[in-house]
């Protein structure tokens, strides 16, 4: 028996690959070589905008990082969404009130908040109560906050991580209320209703360039790199098999299948 | 110690789940069927979290008698009565089952069902042909639900049925694998971001250094 | 007409609804090709073979996702499949219950344990997916939903111990976890065959899946539920709603419309 497990040798060499080139991008940007700049990203700089007219109107800031576990990408590049956001609320002494579907996520984000406020030197002005686990239950969360945003005033709506059936709920609620609302999910199936509904909408993999994008940090910005190439060579896999297939060869797929 | 040693525990168990995955040797996969038993376990024990969570901040407004009050009162009862009957009497007792079909399943029928309306209020909003690419949507959109629907064929003919099938089998999942490959290539370097320590935003600092 | 009272759009269709669910129209329904291929791929089983079905869904999807699971209850046991019901969502064991509450009284012969199981729902996700390739009982904690150790006297367990057993998978699912983790964990690695039935905004998202073979056909939301309860000759629900459904979506594009022709003479002006 070998070591990789049989058909998930091309998957592995290709993930590998992929790794590497992200800890060699990563290394290129710490030496301080010059990193490329990322194009504009309406709904990452709308957060300034949206967190600012909630602080003009007296009102709060809500985020719900989605419905997805901890394990989930999305999940992951929430946190760091909402580590810029609570700081910008620490800062402008705006309410924030952060609502999860997920004890372990609220777990998470319990301390994300907490850390944020005291970086920005509020340690005082944390209010645990407003980081709140709502329900388990999809529906039972999505009812909970939608008698948030109507109760406690919520004029700057943002949603970004992995949500399902309850992100145009979330969505028209806060339409509703008169919030502005920022999205932003990889899941493709709600994209749709985010962009009928919301005022601005991260699309996909928009969510996961968040913390390159907010903090400008070359490491990060060098990973971004590195995604990008892998796309670049996705696609070209898929044009290389999508041809040779069509000529009748299937190559490519017996090597990737390896 | 404070921050490295969650970073050496996430790196390991990371590293050891990833190639548990793809090796071979079953040294890795009994590892790998430990640390999921593990998971499993620390995700129940989460549940109790949640549940003190939500004592405390309903218990703080029914104490001070805040706005909504009586709310968070029958938020206790319902909380612990499905607890207390589920720990008492058992998940197939009738009583149960009762209070189950009862309430949690109507009531979230109800919440799925609401989309009906937000859907016509937000397609409403937002179908408006103010350029090419919405009106493109639009036209798409009205043959999907034509086609999904029998009316659609009943009123304009067959025609619709083989248009809606298209648009899904075609550009939809065109579009859908390219969004799918960017969002899995940006997954996976997030996830080896925070395999690295590099997005440390879940400890409660900044990505990056 | 351009910004109509949504409130009235909102009494506008439930009465519509409403009407159709009191006085159905009747209006034929075709049977789509990726619901065929998977009743086929159902069909194609053989008496004795496991069928593991992932009840990955809340009450929330009952109206669109129960009718197929129902249907495809009925139509293993008219084939003497063998079914496995268990999922990664809370609700899980409670939407087996529901299912075998209706369906099983029409199996008489069938025996909970012999020709069925409901192990419910055990907490982990995907992991627990991952756990039961290797060992289904250990997965499910040794426990299945109505209180039973397991394995304990169950044939159903004497030649299924684990997922790699099955000859087939059904995924019935709202979400997350679901369908991604059924093809990731069992579908592709094992090879076993597949199928799914998704709520309606779920259906672009898994086409990708039903064109590259990784599943076999799709029961696409209420339609695809509709579809199937006529494959197996029994019209329930879904079939019944049908009727809502066609004049649902017409009120929308109705109101689409307007709203759009009043925009265009607002620009001419």
């Amino acid at each position: 028996m070998g070591l990789i497990k049989p058909g998930l040798i091309a998957t592995f060499l290709l993930e590998l690959a992929f790794g590497v080139a992200i800890v060699v991008l990563i290394s290129r940007a710490r030496t301080g070589r010059k990193v490329p700049a990322i194009r504009k990203v309406a709904g990452l700089d709308a957060l300034d905008e949206a967190i600012g007219r909630a602080t003009e109107m007296g009102a709060t800031v809500h985020f719900s990082p989605g419905i997805g576990d901890v394990s989930n990408a999305q999940t992951l590049a929430a946190f760091a969404i909402l580590t810029h956001v609570a700081k910008m609320c620490a800062k402008y002494d705006t309410r924030l009130i952060q609502t999860n579907r997920n004890n372990v996520v609220y777990s998470i984000t319990e301390e994300v908040v907490k850390q944020a406020y005291v970086d920005s030197g509020k340690a005082d002005a944390f209010n645990p109560d407003d980081v709140r686990f709502i329900s388990e239950d999809q529906f039972g969360y999505a009812s909970g906050v939608c008698g948030i945003m109507n109760r406690e005033k919520v004029r700057a709506n943002i949603l970004i991580g992995a949500f399902w059936a309850e992100s145009l709920i979330f969505a028209e609620v806060g339409a509703q209320v008169g919030s502005i609302q920022i999205a932003g999910t990889a899941n493709t199936h709600q994209i749709p209703f985010f962009i009928a509904a919301c005022d601005y909408a991260l699309l996909g993999e928009e969510i996961y360039a968040a913390s390159a994008y907010l903090s400008r940090e070359p490491v990060l910005i060098g990973c971004l790199i590195a995604q990008d190439w892998g796309k670049m060579i996705g696609v070209i896999l898929i044009l290389v098999g999508a041809i040779s297939v069509t000529a009748g060869s299937t190559w490519l797929n017996t090597l990737l299948n390896k | 110690m404070r921050k490295e040693l969650p970073l050496a525990i996430t790196f390991v168990v990371g590293l050891i789940v990833v190639l548990a995955n793809f090796l071979a040797p079953q040294t890795f996969v009994k590892i790998n069927n430990e640390v999921r038993t593990w998971f499993q376990l620390v995700s129940s024990l989460f549940c109790a979290l949640g549940v003190a969570n939500l004592t405390r901040i309903h218990g703080k407004k029914v104490s001070q008698q805040s706005e909504g009050w009586i709310f968070s009162v029958i938020m206790f009862i319902a909380m612990f009565g499905f607890m207390i009957t589920a720990l008492s009497v058992g998940q197939q007792s009738a009583l149960y089952n009762n209070l189950y079909n009862n309430t949690i399943v109507p009531l979230n029928a109800t919440m799925y069902s609401i989309l009906m309306f937000y859907i016509a209020s937000a397609a409403y909003r937002a179908f408006r042909v103010r350029s090419m690419e919405a009106t493109l949507l639009l036209i798409a959109a009205a043959i999907v639900m034509l086609g999904k629907a029998p009316i659609g064929e009943v009123v304009l003919g067959k025609w619709v049925a083989t248009w809606t099938n298209w648009i899904l089998a075609v550009p939809n999942t065109a579009g859908m694998r390219g969004i799918q490959l960017g969002a899995t290539l940006g997954g996976i370097a997030m996830a080896l971001r925070v395999l690295l320590g590099i997005e440390r935003a879940h400890f409660g600092g900044v990505g990056g250094e | 007409m351009q910004n109509v009272d949504r409130r009235i759009i909102y009494i506008i269709l439930i009465v519509a609804v409403v009407y159709a669910l009191i006085k159905p129209m009747g209006l034929p329904v075709t049977i789509n090709k990726t619901t065929e291929d998977a009743y086929a791929a159902i069909d194609a089983l053989q008496p004795g073979d496991v069928l593991v079905m992932g009840m990955d869904f809340s009450a929330g999807g009952i109206p669109e996702l129960e009718p197929a699971g129902k249907a495809i209850f009925y139509q293993c046991m008219k084939k003497d499949v063998k079914i496995v019901m268990f999922g990664m969502w809370v609700m899980a064991g409670d939407m087996a219950e529901r299912l075998l509450t209706e369906m099983a009284p029409l199996f008489p012969d069938k025996v909970y344990g012999t020709d069925y199981i409901n192990i419910g729902y055990k907490a982990g996700g995907a992991v627990l997916l991952q756990k039961a390739v290797d060992d289904v009982v250990e997965a499910a904690l040794n426990i299945d939903h109505r209180g039973n150790t397991l394995p304990g006297n169950f044939p159903i367990f004497d030649n299924f111990k684990s997922l790699k057993d099955a000859a087939f998978w059904v995924c019935l699912s709202t979400g997350n976890p679901g369908v991604p983790d059924w093809i990731k964990v069992v579908g592709d690695p094992l090879g076993i065959p597949g199928t799914i039935d998704v709520v309606s905004v779920s259906i672009p998202e898994n086409m990708p899946f039903v064109d590259s073979g990784q599943i076999q056909g799709i029961i696409q939301g209420i339609r695809g539920s509709a579809e199937y309860e006529l494959l197996v000759s029994r019209p329930g629900r879904a079939v019944a709603g049908m009727d809502a459904q066609s004049l649902a979506h017409v009120v929308i594009l109705v109101f689409i419309a307007l709203g759009n022709i009043t925009y265009l003479m607002t620009r001419k002006k």
